[in-house]
């Protein structure tokens, strides 16, 4: 063998051997978990907004005949920690807790309490779509 | 044979009495020669049907199949182990009653679960009968089978619409 034929040899090992650690480097990422879970951590954060999501809440259980499905569908891609600021963000609205809206047969004598989303969400839903959501949000509910 | 002759009725029934007239006669009616030309084509009706019929087995075995999800690597690892997984499909599948499904133990099943969990329940559930006489179905398809549209998206909410 010459000398140029095993510098070439040695290169081509080497270029082999370069190609082999840049694939092994890049499809080794095992679970890495560089990226957000969609489940977990969502992948709605560019549209996310918390007062938004808190408003729509208010608007569909605000009056009489809760739309369930509604609040089902506002909620379905809100992550656990988007519901803590929507939580925030609703606050503490007044509520009438016998009749399920925002109704005061008696303001020339009290006006209503003002609750947090939890109570709104307890009263307005079925115990079954309630805890559907507990599973979701344990921190909060 | 001269075939006036024998179609005259004396002479079809003198060749009658015999069975070599019977056979005379068959070869020359229309009628039996084309139930014979029709009985002859059976054999080949019965054979296609049957490899149709095993063709066809073989085919809706396959794209029946079931096809597992990868877990994405770019996600967290699982959040359940493989057996924590196959508790979980074994409990949805037995979540199903004789009348009502228990949508609770479904949804208490799959709640909790990031990406890669999910798919690891997925893949131990692979496909299941939902009924004795129903078809199999991979999870996705069971819990659509098995719920109402309302409840089926309750079980996207958990997912939070990852799957779908």
């Amino acid at each position: 063998m010459t000398v140029q034929q095993s510098n070439n040899l040695k290169y081509g090992i080497g270029a082999i051997a370069l190609i082999g650690v840049v694939y092994l480097a890049v499809t080794s990422n095992k679970g890495g978990g560089a990226t957000n879970d969609p489940i977990v951590n969502g992948n709605n954060a560019a549209s996310f907004n918390a007062q938004n999501v808190a408003n729509d809440l208010l608007e569909a259980m605000r009056y009489l005949g809760t739309d369930e499905e509604e609040v089902v569908s506002i909620l379905k891609y809100v992550t656990q920690d988007q519901f803590g600021k929507v939580f925030t963000a609703f606050g503490k609205q007044q509520y009438n807790k016998t009749l399920g809206n925002q109704q005061n047969p008696t303001a020339w004598f009290d006006e209503l309490p003002f609750e947090n989303l939890k109570t709104w969400l307890k009263n307005e839903l079925s115990t079954e779509e309630y805890n559907i959501l507990r599973l979701k949000y344990p921190k909060y509910l | 044979m001269n075939t006036q002759a024998t179609s005259k009725p004396s002479t079809k029934r003198s060749l009658a009495s015999s069975i070599e007239g019977l056979r005379g006669i068959g070869d020359l009616d229309p009628r039996v020669t084309v139930i014979k030309e029709t009985a002859s084509v059976i054999p080949f009706i019965i054979k296609t049907g049957i490899v149709c019929g095993i063709g066809y087995f073989i085919y809706r075995s396959y794209t029946n199949r079931f096809i597992k999800f990868k877990e994405n690597n770019n996600y967290p690892v699982a959040n359940v182990t493989l057996a924590q997984a196959e508790s979980r499909a074994n409990t949805i599948d037995q979540s199903v009653g004789t009348f009502s499904g228990d949508f609770d133990a479904i949804a208490n099943a799959i709640s909790g679960l990031n990406y890669n969990g999910f798919v690891r329940v997925y893949n131990a559930f692979g496909n299941r009968k939902s009924t004795f006489l129903g078809s199999e179905m991979n999870l996705i398809e069971w819990l659509r089978d098995q719920l109402d549209d309302y409840q089926f998206s309750q079980i996207s909410l958990l997912l939070n619409g990852a799957f779908f």
